[in-house]
């Protein structure tokens, strides 16, 4: 398990971008998904996640925005940019040669 | 319970830098740290239950602040952190060095009793001077906290992150050399000094490398200005 969580620690920017891909988010929503999407076996930390969302945002591949719910408090959302799109499939192409290789390897 | 939540909250932002980034993170993690909570309760989670583990899913939020763990030691690689103790041990024996030649050369002049040269002025000379490594040692030793730490690092932040080392190093290097102006410009003083006794001239030293220290600074903030555009 140790092996599993750290290896998706590594790729939380990239499993945050890939959400972003389907449509805007925000921090829980896209939390939630990702629990859903691994039934309830993995959850980021909170301090993960944000502070992934703010080297994402420094780094051009994420823009943030304020919704404009009508009802209780506003939530700021998370979109891709045309750079985060062309880095995320740069990134899952390196992943799938890795995921190759390694399959390759460990037989 | 919802309460509770929001002091805890306050009490992991006491220590965030006061600035509205830090603010507005604090209000979507809580406005998030809520909606679990609510969507656990209707899930049939104790509120006890379910704000332990909304608490819990936080997680280490030092890593939100990188720009605080930067002034904590402990937070040095291995690596880094025996350098910077050799470092510092070795500028502490050069200082030592640099007290015991004042002083020999003190004594040696003193039972020479020769007039035409002054030793002991000439250890202070050569005191200083071997003052100026350890000094730009331990400017180097300060300022070589690293601006990351985590090890879980994808290539996607890695060429952010190398921009803001970079930034980093290029400090280092720039107090690296106002030590050096300094030192340089103490020694030069008191070596004219001595040799001329022209004292009511010599002082002109300090404004003239407080100068070369602003054109520096000047040169420096220029090219990083090249940098950004």
């Amino acid at each position: 398990m140790s092996i599993t969580s750290d290896i998706l620690r590594g790729h939380t920017e990239a499993i945050i971008l890939s959400h972003l891909l389907e449509q805007d988010s925000y921090g829980y929503q896209i939390n939630k998904d990702i629990m859903k999407k691994t039934d309830n076996a993995y959850e980021l930390k909170e301090a993960t996640l944000y502070s992934a969302f703010r080297r994402l945002e420094q780094a051009g591949y994420i823009r943030t925005y304020w919704g404009d719910e009508t009802v209780g408090a506003r939530r700021r959302y998370y979109a891709i940019t045309d750079e985060g799109t062309k880095a995320y499939q740069g990134y899952k192409q390196e992943w799938q040669e890795a995921k190759d290789m390694i399959d390759k390897l460990l037989r | 319970m919802k309460e509770k939540i929001r002091q805890h909250f306050n009490q992991i932002f006491a220590e965030a830098p006061k600035t509205r980034k830090a603010l507005d993170l604090k209000q979507e993690m809580i406005q998030n740290a809520m909606d679990k909570y609510d969507d656990m309760v209707a899930d049939g989670y104790s509120e006890e239950d379910a704000y332990t583990n909304v608490v819990e899913s936080i997680g280490d939020v030092s890593e939100l602040f990188p720009e605080m763990e930067e002034r904590n030691l402990l937070t040095l690689p291995e690596k880094d952190r025996r350098k910077r103790a050799v470092l510092m041990a070795a500028a502490v024996g050069m200082y030592i060095f640099a007290g015991v030649v004042f002083f020999g050369f003190g004594l040696f002049g003193g039972m020479l009793h020769n007039y035409y040269f002054d030793f002991a002025n000439l250890g202070l000379v050569i005191a200083l001077l071997i003052c100026i490594p350890p000094t730009i040692m331990l400017v180097y030793a300060a300022n070589m906290y690293p601006d990351y730490t985590k090890k879980d690092q994808t290539d996607m932040v890695e060429k952010y992150k190398e921009v803001r080392h970079n930034s980093n190093k290029e400090k280092a290097v720039r107090r690296s050399i106002n030590s050096i102006i300094w030192t340089l410009a103490l020694v030069l003083y008191f070596l004219i000094s001595f040799s001329t006794y022209e004292w009511q001239l010599t002082w002109l030293i300090f404004p003239v490398a407080l100068c070369v220290q602003s054109i520096v600074r000047l040169i420096f903030s220029l090219r990083e200005d090249e940098d950004h555009i």
